[in-house]
């Protein structure tokens, strides 16, 4: 990119950049505008990446260059014809399918994804050494604590409850107490992940301040 | 009759894609991973389409909002603007998103209004902070402490009230914290498996109504 392009650039940030800040004084049009623009160039951009990532290059150019080797492809072209169906009202109920194909994929695959890619590995990663003698106190120390907050945090998702026999009872108040217990480790998690998200969110305004105070004065000399 | 069949479809086909995606997972066989990734393809074009269609829903509900004359419509005038903008300089250059007048939009327009929308809620989080972590019960006050060595262990200033506090912020990341945040990924997990198992066998039917 050229200097003059580079110039307007960072002028163009900088103007964009005060004008979602001025938010800070209250709702008004500058921040209103800013907000619009960044919806704008989202889809807008959205759109070129699933034409040129996905349509393109997986739809479009393998049916007009080899359509007897790529027949196949008909199938999702029909489904994705169906369900642009689905702007016009009458043709509504035809999108059903589309919709159904891509619901019954993504469950597939969030199934698992939830089994091999979750469940598998959080499990395997929590057999852990609580022997001292394997990393000293500290870490045997840790390991319970984690394997103790993992068990407890997940009984707090238990919400069956307790049965009227002396065992019911018994198995609901010894629950209770897990689920007790987990709500303070899901406390921790829930601080470290705020404390997290605050700093991650500070250094971008540090970024944005530092761009403004640092980019401005640079294209002025 | 006409709706009952095409609702009947709908279900079948979601079985049908369901369990042939899902039983490639359990099962090593060329063919079933073949028809897999066959599955896959036609599912990102879809996706893709899908997106296509939401663009398009964007669009109509911002022309209706200037036909209308509705408050705030000359914002929408802008948005379609810049949307259209970017859709024309993607499609005017060969390179598409890669051209670099899309770039220059994506680096000078999108970027910093992207960070700074995130960097405003940092005045926000500050706020919901005074308000989340007011000490009410022994829950929040775990919270309250968890938060603030976190917060502190990674900055100058809480090395400087304790020298250790980097050490209690990593210990606390690495075991309590993963403890918990294990436990909820756990319980998201199985939760999502038995939603799903319950589309898979028809007992729930979100997208046939």
């Amino acid at each position: 990119m050229s200097d003059l392009s580079n110039l307007i650039g960072i002028w163009v940030s900088a103007l964009l950049t005060v004008m979602v800040l001025s938010y800070l004084l209250g709702d008004n049009p500058l921040y209103r505008l800013a907000e619009h623009l960044f919806v704008g160039t989202a889809v807008g951009y959205a759109v070129l990446v699933a034409y040129y990532s996905l349509l393109r290059p997986r739809l479009i150019l393998p049916l007009l260059q080899a359509p007897l080797e790529n027949w196949t492809l008909v199938v999702p072209l029909l489904l994705a014809l169906l369900l642009l169906a689905r702007l016009n009202h009458s043709w509504r109920g035809a999108g059903m399918a589309p919709l159904a194909f891509l619901l019954g994929v993504g469950i597939a695959l969030a199934i698992g994804g939830a089994l091999f890619g979750s469940i598998l590995p959080q499990v395997e990663g929590t057999m852990l050494s609580v022997n001292p003698a394997d990393g000293g106190w500290g870490v045997a120390v840790g390991n319970l604590m984690l394997v103790i907050g993992t068990v407890s945090a997940l009984a707090y998702f238990y919400f069956t409850g307790q049965g009227d026999t002396t065992w019911g009872r018994l198995r609901g108040g010894f629950l209770k107490a897990w689920r007790g217990l987990g709500k303070w480790f899901i406390m921790v998690t829930f601080g470290a992940i705020f404390a997290s998200t605050v700093m991650s969110r500070l250094s971008l305004l540090i970024g944005r301040l530092q761009f403004l105070i640092t980019e401005i004065p640079k294209t002025l000399r | 009759m006409k709706v009952k069949f095409g609702r009947s479809l709908a279900i079948a086909i979601t079985i049908g894609t369901g369990l042939l995606v899902l039983a490639n997972f359990f099962v090593r066989n060329e063919f079933l991973r073949r028809v897999q990734q066959t599955l896959l393809d036609w599912a990102m074009i879809l996706a893709a389409v899908a997106l296509l269609l939401g663009a398009v829903n964007v669009v109509a509900t911002h022309l209706r909002k200037i036909r209308g004359r509705r408050p705030g419509w000359a914002y929408s005038l802008f948005l379609l603007a810049a949307l259209g903008t970017v859709v024309l300089l993607g499609f005017l250059d060969p390179r598409g998103v890669a051209s670099p007048a899309v770039s220059w939009v994506f680096l000078y327009v999108h970027v910093p209004l992207q960070a700074t929308i995130f960097a405003l809620t940092a005045f926000f989080i500050a706020s919901a902070a005074y308000r989340a972590f007011r000490v009410r019960s022994v829950d929040s006050f775990i919270m309250l402490v968890a938060g603030i060595i976190v917060l502190l262990g990674q900055v100058p200033l809480g090395q400087a009230i304790w020298d250790r506090i980097a050490a209690a912020k990593d210990w606390i990341l690495a075991y309590p914290s993963t403890g918990g945040a294990r436990g909820i990924i756990l319980g998201v997990a199985l939760g999502t498996i038995l939603t799903g198992l319950r589309v898979l066998l028809g007992i729930d039917r979100p997208h046939v109504k």
